[in-house]
């Protein structure tokens, strides 16, 4: 039997209810995410990937009779694409969709930003303490739900160069997922990233699941690809699933 | 990459950090990656004790944690925007060149780049006290083109002193130069030294063309753009770098621009609107569409038209 010893912590974190991500997009993700899972938004430049993700921050901020999670959200932001103003119109447009009156908007979206918390990275050594202060974050909320990285490999050429180890994009992605693995294991959290690679780039395997969405620009047109299934999508002021 | 040292917390005293040394265990990060019970072993400080380094560590070296509403408060109190002056062009821009944002302007050689910067400049500095801070890395601004702008669009002569004294140009040789001088300009910003909003950078690729090593290139690109990235979001100023696009002879078609510009791939993906610029043959007017943005509309155009009072 493999038994394993826990500190007080462990049993915390392990047994900490967080809110529950699954359905957040069906049409991406059918079944799932479940706690502890990952989803990783792949593509090359210009395909939407901080878009997809932000499509997935707002469903998680939104209110439950809203179509939403009602659950906090924790971006850690390396590529500095994430436009706060953007996540407001995006916000404003679902809520309008929802028929919210016009009157209840903008105390509506205080509410979401008030679950949102947002950590500035600006080098690795920044990121990785943070992927370390994540379970400092994760204990004093319980309602966070979910973990945006945007995006993962940011840092890699200045990786490469201070530690003189030839180490490829591949694999120091790899790493940097295991380090945040790491840290959030056990917390019963949903962790979504980017990464920014052609769509050819060979999948990464963590000890838990990934759910991989696979984005690409064909002749104009944007497609997403999950395990093979083809959603196409549209980029405007919001994303639209087709 | 942060070494240990004795500042850091009064319990990493000599003894603790030679043990630590020891064990090649050097960096910040180094000791929030050991276990916590080996850091005990080596250092023989108390596992409680260990515990409160490692917290005190991370609550210093992580990123500022900040909720929604006070990060949304912040930008819209710290945020400004800037008008290009050129109406055509602010009208594509959503109003024009907004902080906390890095915009790139690309064109061919002597397609009117630096004479876009030059109307931005004098337009910043007209309608408001701040400074611009310009670095001129091709040893070409040049104070009298300025002062044409400026005499051509009929600005009197105590204004233009004014005007002339408000633009800190700062002439960079090497990338180390560079970078230097945006931590400088960080400090001056942490100090409040200085009142900027707007960073120019004319032109940032001849700068990266004699680091052959490529690796050697890409890291001291990533270095320069993490502080500009603190630039751009922490003291909210809005970046604006031209950059060179090349034309090749076998390739000519116009739509794929991602072989053709300056300083390559991990580049390419860096600014958050990229402007490209292109002169018409035989005319003084030129076009500028949005190549890229992660805000406003892509493929947004406008003409312009390039006189002796900048361009209109």
């Amino acid at each position: 039997m493999n038994s394993q010893i826990e500190s007080g912590l462990e049993l915390v974190m392990r047994l900490t209810q967080r809110p529950n991500l699954e359905n957040i997009n069906p049409i991406l993700i059918p079944k799932g995410p479940y706690p502890n899972e990952f989803v990783e938004i792949v593509g090359a430049p210009g395909t939407g990937k901080t878009t997809v993700l932000m499509d997935f921050i707002v469903r998680t901020l939104l209110p439950l009779n809203l179509l939403g999670k009602n659950c906090g959200t924790v971006l850690i932001d390396t590529d500095h694409k994430f436009d706060m103003l953007r996540l407001i119109t995006m916000l404003e447009c679902e809520l309008k969709k929802l028929n919210v009156a016009k009157s209840c908007i903008h105390s509506a979206i205080m509410k979401c930003l008030k679950n949102l918390t947002v950590l500035n990275c600006y080098d690795n050594e920044q990121l990785q303490m943070s992927f370390y202060n994540l379970e400092q974050i994760l204990i004093e909320n319980s309602d966070i739900g979910l973990i945006a990285v945007d995006c993962i490999p940011a840092y890699y050429w200045q990786y490469r160069n201070l530690s003189d180890n030839h180490i490829s994009v591949y694999g120091y992605t790899k790493q940097m997922l295991q380090c945040l693995e790491q840290c959030v294991r056990n917390n019963n959290i949903v962790v979504a990233y980017t990464r920014n690679a052609e769509a050819d780039v060979k999948e990464i395997k963590l000890g838990e699941t990934i759910h991989r969405i696979l984005l690409k620009k064909e002749a104009g047109s944007f497609n997403a690809f999950v395990n093979d299934k083809l959603v196409p999508y549209t980029l405007g002021k919001t994303i639209s699933w087709l | 990459m942060s070494r240990l040292n004795p500042q850091m917390h009064p319990l990493l005293n000599s003894p603790v950090l030679e043990a630590l040394l020891a064990k090649n265990i050097y960096t910040v990060l180094n000791f929030i990656e050991t276990e916590i019970k080996h850091i005990v072993a080596i250092t023989n400080l108390q596992y409680k004790e260990v515990l409160g380094i490692r917290k005190h560590l991370i609550n210093k070296y992580a990123a500022v944690t900040r909720d929604g509403v006070s990060y949304y408060n912040e930008i819209i109190t710290k945020s400004a925007l800037f008008s290009t002056g050129i109406k055509r062009l602010d009208s594509i821009l959503q109003g024009g060149f907004l902080t906390g944002n890095i915009y790139e302007i690309c064109g061919l050689p002597a397609s009117g780049k630096t004479q876009l910067n030059l109307t931005l400049v004098r337009n910043v500095a007209q309608n408001s006290i701040l400074n611009v801070y310009y670095i001129d890395t091709k040893n070409d601004f040049s104070g009298r083109k300025l002062k044409a702008v400026l005499d051509a669009s009929k600005t009197d002569e105590e204004h233009v002193k004014q005007i002339m004294s408000q633009i800190l140009v700062k002439k960079v040789d090497t990338v180390h130069d560079l970078i230097n001088t945006l931590y400088e300009i960080k400090n001056l910003l942490y100090t409040k030294t200085i009142k900027l909003r707007l960073i120019i950078i004319d032109s940032l690729p001849p700068l990266f063309y004699s680091i052959s090593d490529f690796s050697k290139r890409y890291g001291l690109i990533t270095t320069m753009v993490n502080v500009m990235h603190v630039l751009a979001k922490e003291f909210h100023t809005a970046i604006v770098v031209t950059n060179v696009l090349t034309t090749s002879y076998e390739n000519t078609s116009t739509e794929d621009i991602s072989g053709k510009i300056g300083l390559g791939k991990y580049w390419y993906n860096v600014p958050n609107t990229r402007l490209t610029i292109k002169k018409f043959e035989n005319s003084s007017e030129c076009s500028i569409i949005i190549a890229k943005s992660n805000r406003l509309l892509e493929g947004a155009q406008c003409n312009v038209k390039i006189t002796d009072a900048g361009i209109i």
